[in-house]
């Protein structure tokens, strides 16, 4: 009797008598002709027939309704990126980008490099005393020299002594001459006059105006300065967002890190169009297709050599590994069916194929449609992914940027590193490397153990000395800035749990020198207090009273605060996204970035990028510990 | 300047193109020596070499391509020569049915090659390939003598080896 279990009801339903059958299974089963696949797998030629045998067998005389593509005849639509928007922020204005304009790359992620950079001012500046006559060049020192105070803590930064020994007041300001001449500069490039602060008459002012319009224009092509705040960074995020626009779609670039442009950075999405797009038609009335060959593509005739690089038929599938599969399915049984034909385009446009047809060795005309996604969402592997606003206006669309080649790295200035601690439930973010005095780096690893000073009390170890040694809380090392968990305000009932990273500062406690804790005043911590107190732009002190100190160490780079150089204003706050800071950590990077455009010029900026850490960090940071006198260290 | 690009270079004049791809490299040695006095002649110059330097100009056409699926044909072109006879002495011409049958009987001799004996039903398999030798004492009928062959081959082994060797029959 054959009953149905309703699920909705729980019930059984009498369906009806059940039909009497019987089945029968038959077995495929292979039978082979040989007891090991030795000869099979030799592939030995023999006679001319079994040659013909071999192909019959593998389907190479099968006749099938289809033709060879030989000829194509297709029209590329492009439309040039015109314009270009920093940051991520809707309302924020476009500007226009020109015909031989800043690259991609540079305009997203320039910072100011003089202001940081005490050396290059210094050099820049010499370049101008080496052009200049004796009598100019006295006077220019004398009106602009170059203040490069040594630094408060010269063990740790020897760049910075080195520097500040050799050019302080030995060279001019670059940039302080540069603010003066640049409103005397007409259009032309010539000086006007000279700052009245250059004290030069008769023939040495002549040739001062000659030298300093000279000097002003190699100045301003040598490094390309970017606003201190820069709307491409995310400082919330670490990562750079931009978008360019053309004409009536948009390209927005949620996070940019890894210093090149490339279309993948991309999602497009449909704006109101503004002006007349610079439109045009890139048309070829023949070309030969040929086929794609890809590194490891099987071969697809029997006595043929394979690659061996690329095994695709090695590559190991689990059951539920589709993915796997389904590229290697793609590799054996579609490879062949794939055509490629060479297009050669001007970069900064989005291209559109507009036209493609295709003629076969028998004349037939046919074309090919876009790839799309059969559900119709919008991800595709191999073009900017379109938002739906498009309606498909950039189905068979490339966007070729106009980005940089090998770009050229100079040395890390900044390298600040985020990890999470899961021990202590914080997030740290640690400075490796900062800028020194100089601008030039400064190893923060060596300078923390000069921020750290401990007592070492030696007990007797008789009776009465003590067992326990209780701990405020354990050392951590002063470039070690705590990235604390905070709540939103007010809390986000919807997702209550969600958390942000705040930049902290780290407090420790110092007794004043003047109390006595236990033995007698080690000179050198007096040394120590001093010092602390030197370097109040990122170590702020807080009177306390009761003859305790409290220091808040705060970091160092620009990277985590706003202006470095000054001590650490109240309002200067730091929120990081907490998925931004994930298990494998992150590493922030701030260094010289050297390319030339496609133009010739050469571009010298600053710029950040962002790439993996290194896994969680360990800080053993806790509060409250009696440890025993033995293992004290 | 490939044909896709004509219509836009002509539309900007005075646009350089170079298939950056194609530029022969020259070797340059630039001397940049800022303060250096003309005259300088044969006091001698310091000079600094740089050994690598590398920079790269990017190109403002790029070479993309166009991808598409096609279903192409998987025929492919016999692996063999067929040198066809003609089926009868002194044929004046070809006549196309005898071209066709020519290639028609070799692929059918081909799917064949492909068969093994013990394939064939019937027991088939055991009398074919029907290459048998009659062999008769009598010589009632043209025969094939084994038995003196094989011992004219013994006889010749034993010579050539010296001494008289056990042989597997068969195997001679």
């Amino acid at each position: 009797v054959r009953t149905e279990f309703k699920k909705d009801a729980a019930t059984l339903t009498f369906v009806g008598p059940k039909k009497p059958s019987i089945t029968g299974i038959t077995r495929l089963e292979t039978q082979p002709t040989a007891i090991n696949i030795q000869a099979g797998l030799s592939a030995p030629l023999a006679d001319p027939l079994w040659l013909l045998s071999r192909q019959w067998q593998f389907n190479e005389f099968q006749g099938e309704d289809a033709g060879t593509p030989l000829r194509l005849k297709f029209e590329v639509q492009g439309v040039k990126v015109d314009a270009f928007r920093a940051g991520s922020k809707l309302e924020a204005p476009w500007q226009p980008i020109a015909e031989h304009d800043v690259p991609i790359e540079t305009r997203v992620e320039a910072e100011p490099a003089w202001t940081t950079h005490a050396r290059l001012r210094g050099e820049a500046g010499q370049h101008a005393l080496r052009m200049a006559t004796p009598a100019v060049r006295a006077a220019l020192v004398a009106a602009y020299p170059l203040a490069l105070a040594a630094p408060t803590d010269p063990d740790a930064d020897r760049a910075g002594l080195l520097w500040s020994t050799l050019l302080n007041a030995r060279t001019i300001d670059a940039i302080a001459l540069a603010a003066e001449l640049r409103p005397l500069v007409d259009n032309a490039g010539k000086l006007t006059g000279l700052p009245a602060r250059l004290a030069l008459g008769g023939v040495d002012a002549d040739s001062a105006k000659a030298m300093l319009a000279t000097w002003f224009a190699w100045l301003d092509d040598l490094l390309y300065e970017g606003d201190a705040a820069n709307p491409s960074w995310q400082r919330n995020r670490m990562e750079y967002a931009f978008a360019l626009k053309a004409n009536d779609t948009r390209l927005d670039a949620a996070e940019y890190t890894d210093g090149h442009v490339d279309w993948d950075d991309f999602r497009a999405t449909a704006v109101a169009p503004v002006g007349d797009p610079v439109r045009q038609t890139f048309a070829v009335a023949s070309r030969h297709p040929t086929p794609v060959r890809y590194p490891g593509m099987p071969a697809e005739r029997y006595w043929e050599f394979e690659d061996g690089n690329v095994n695709f038929a090695g590559a190991e599938a689990g059951v539920t590994d589709l993915l796997r599969m389904s590229v290697t399915e793609f590799a054996l049984t579609f490879g062949n069916d794939w055509f490629l034909v060479p297009v050669r385009l001007p970069v900064g446009w989005i291209h559109r194929v507009s036209d493609f047809v295709i003629t076969d060795n028998f004349g037939i005309a046919s074309s090919a449609n876009p790839i799309v996604n059969p559900d119709g969402s919008q991800w595709t592997m191999y073009s900017v992914t379109p938002d739906v606003t498009l309606q498909g206006r950039l189905d068979h669309a490339l966007f070729l940027p106009d980005s940089l080649d090998g770009v050229l790295e100079g040395a890390v200035l900044e390298e600040t590193m985020l990890a999470r601690d899961e021990m202590a439930n914080l997030a740290w973010a640690i400075e490796h490397t900062v800028q020194g005095v100089s601008g030039e780096p400064l190893d923060r690893d060596l300078e923390a153990k000069a921020l750290a000073f401990q007592q070492r009390i030696a007990f007797d170890g008789g009776v009465d000395s003590p067992q326990l040694v209780y701990r405020l809380q354990t050392p951590v090392p002063a470039n070690w800035t705590p990235l604390l968990p905070v709540r939103d305000t007010p809390i986000n009932f919807s997702d209550p749990l969600s958390i942000r990273l705040a930049r902290a500062g780290m407090k420790r406690f110092y007794p004043e020198a003047s109390v006595e804790v236990i033995g007698a005043v080690d000179p050198a911590y007096v040394d120590f207090l001093a010092l602390l107190d030197a370097q109040d732009d990122f170590v702020t002190r807080i009177a306390i009273g009761d003859g305790l100190r409290a220091y808040v160490f705060y970091p160092r780079g620009w990277m985590l605060r706003r202006d470095p150089l000054h001590p650490m204003p109240e309002d200067d706050t730091l929120v990081i996204e907490e998925e931004e800071v994930p298990r494998i950590g992150a590493t922030l990077r701030r260094k010289f970035q050297y390319a030339r455009s496609s133009d010739g010029r050469s571009w010298l900026w600053i710029g950040r990028s962002k790439t993996a850490g290194r896994g969680e960090a360990q800080s053993a940071l806790r509060w409250d510990v009696a440890v025993k006198r033995e293992t004290l260290r | 300047v490939p044909e896709e690009l004509r219509a836009y270079l002509a539309a900007k004049p005075g646009t350089p193109y170079r298939d950056i791809n194609r530029v022969a490299p020259n070797t340059a040695i630039a001397l940049h020596a800022p303060g250096l006095e003309s005259s300088a002649g044969d006091a001698g110059i310091a000079a600094f070499v740089c050994d690598e330097w590398p920079e790269f100009i990017p190109d403002p056409f790029q070479t993309a391509g166009i991808g598409f699926h096609y279903d192409a044909p998987g025929a492919r072109p016999p692996q063999s020569i067929l040198l066809a006879l003609p089926p009868q002495l002194g044929q004046a011409a070809w006549s196309f049915d005898d071209a066709v049958d020519v290639i028609h009987e070799a692929f059918d001799l081909a799917k064949l090659r492909g068969v093994r004996p013990r394939d064939l039903a019937g027991g088939l398999g055991a009398i074919l390939p029907g290459n048998y030798l009659p062999h008769t004492y009598t010589d009632d009928l043209p025969s094939v003598r084994m038995l003196e062959l094989e011992r004219e081959a013994q006889q010749r082994l034993v010579t050539f080896a010296g001494s008289a060797v056990t042989f597997t029959l068969g195997k001679i």
